[in-house]
């Protein structure tokens, strides 16, 4: 299953992507979402599950079915929009607590056994070479966070550029 | 000297984010008897423009953060973009911060290398670049966990003898209007000691208050 992540409104989404495979989870705006509060609860308390009562409750079990996560969002300083990002905050309970020494440095162990593609897409009218940078090495170091099989980065000038995207 | 600490922590109070900026404080304050900090939490409510005025006569903006995801919570990322629009408005353009501000980025990360935030610090010196203000330091704590869990160390000593020596670097360098290179500290101790040990006393234990197992704590869902 491949999952979508984007911070796209409906309209414009159907505009740039008219057909989306059935085997496409995707996730939007559309969604009620809560901003993690660091209170670790989905490693200590109700472990795999968030204690936030909202529609991503559950997305470490989402995450562990994904084979590529596919994520479009505005470049914003070279990381990703406040929703895309959230959605990334919220799927810590796919990670375990428990660091392990991996790639020459500490990391989080996994919960589940999938390895998940990483392929992110950036758009926005001015990115700076130093924020396609920080992008690269950002979608780079979230790979490796939480083990995942590889990545790919692409940036687009503006939105309507993301009708060349394959999902 | 006034100084205002924006407290990106989406925790309620407490967390590790506090602790560092409290470490801070102290440091400049050490240096700076007669400083003023204000603080500005973004955690339930963003901020709004007559919070803004405060940056028109501080000396320096520290904003303060846990790694995410290798970057700031989303909510941060949200306050940073509505400072952004404000301060390439028309209005914001004229704001007596431009081009004067000094910013510093104060991170903690759970990872043991305190590199790890060193991106995040890049995005800063962008976003500053974009708001019209001045870049001026980033300080990424790694094994941030050991700061709630181990009280009773005292910044300066054992595990934390890099971070408090980075603490007073970069407390100067504020005082003193500068710019720097990012410090960044790991624990003083063994990696192998410190994965150990945050894994069973600081994890696994605070599992066990909630009468979990380890097994129960590897739960999946099936």
């Amino acid at each position: 299953m491949k999952l979508l992540v984007h911070d796209l409104t409906e309209k414009e989404f159907k505009k740039i992507f008219s057909s989306v495979p059935r085997d496409i989870v995707i996730l939007s705006q559309a969604q009620r979402i809560h901003p993690c509060i660091g209170c670790f609860g989905c490693w200590v308390n109700t472990p795999a599950y968030c204690i936030i009562r909202d529609d991503y409750q559950q997305l470490g079990d989402v995450f562990s079915k994904v084979s590529e996560l596919i994520l479009i969002s505005k470049c914003c300083y070279g990381g990703f929009s406040p929703f895309v990002k959230n959605v990334l905050d919220r799927a810590i309970p796919y990670m375990l607590p428990f660091y392990e020494v991996r790639n020459s440095a500490v990391n989080l162990s996994k919960r589940y056994e999938n390895r998940i593609h990483i392929s992110a897409h950036f758009y926005g009218e001015l990115i700076s070479p130093e924020e396609e940078r920080i992008a690269s090495k950002l979608v780079e170091a979230n790979t490796m966070n939480i083990n995942g099989s590889g990545s790919t980065v692409a940036f687009y000038c503006d939105k309507s550029a993301l009708k060349g995207v394959m999902l | 000297m006034n100084i205002v600490f924006l407290n990106g922590s989406p925790k309620p109070s407490g967390g590790n984010t506090a602790i560092m900026s409290e470490y801070l404080k102290k440091a400049v304050a050490k240096l700076k008897p007669d400083v003023n900090f204000t603080l500005l939490n973004i955690r339930t409510n963003m901020l709004v423009e007559a919070d803004y005025q405060l940056f028109d006569t501080c000396d320096a903006l520290v904003i303060a953060y846990p790694l995410y995801m290798d970057a700031f919570p989303s909510h941060l990322t949200s306050q940073l973009i509505r400072l952004e629009e404000w301060y390439t408005s028309r209005k914001g353009e004229k704001s007596a911060a431009k081009g004067k501000l000094r910013v510093y980025g104060l991170c903690n990360c759970g990872f043991y290398e305190g590199e790890r935030t060193i991106l995040s610090f890049d995005m800063l010196k962008v976003w500053c670049r974009k708001c019209g203000f001045v870049w001026g330091q980033g300080l990424g704590a790694g094994g941030g966990e050991l700061l709630c869990a181990m009280p009773q160390v005292i910044l300066g000593h054992g595990p934390l003898r890099t971070l408090g020596k980075n603490i007073n670097k970069l407390a100067i360098d504020i005082v003193n209007g500068m710019s720097g290179e990012p410090l960044c500290s790991s624990p003083d101790m063994p990696r192998f000691m410190f994965t150990a040990a945050a894994n069973s006393a600081v994890w696994e234990a605070k599992a066990k208050k909630n009468g979990l197992t380890k097994k129960q704590m590897l739960y999946r869902i099936p």
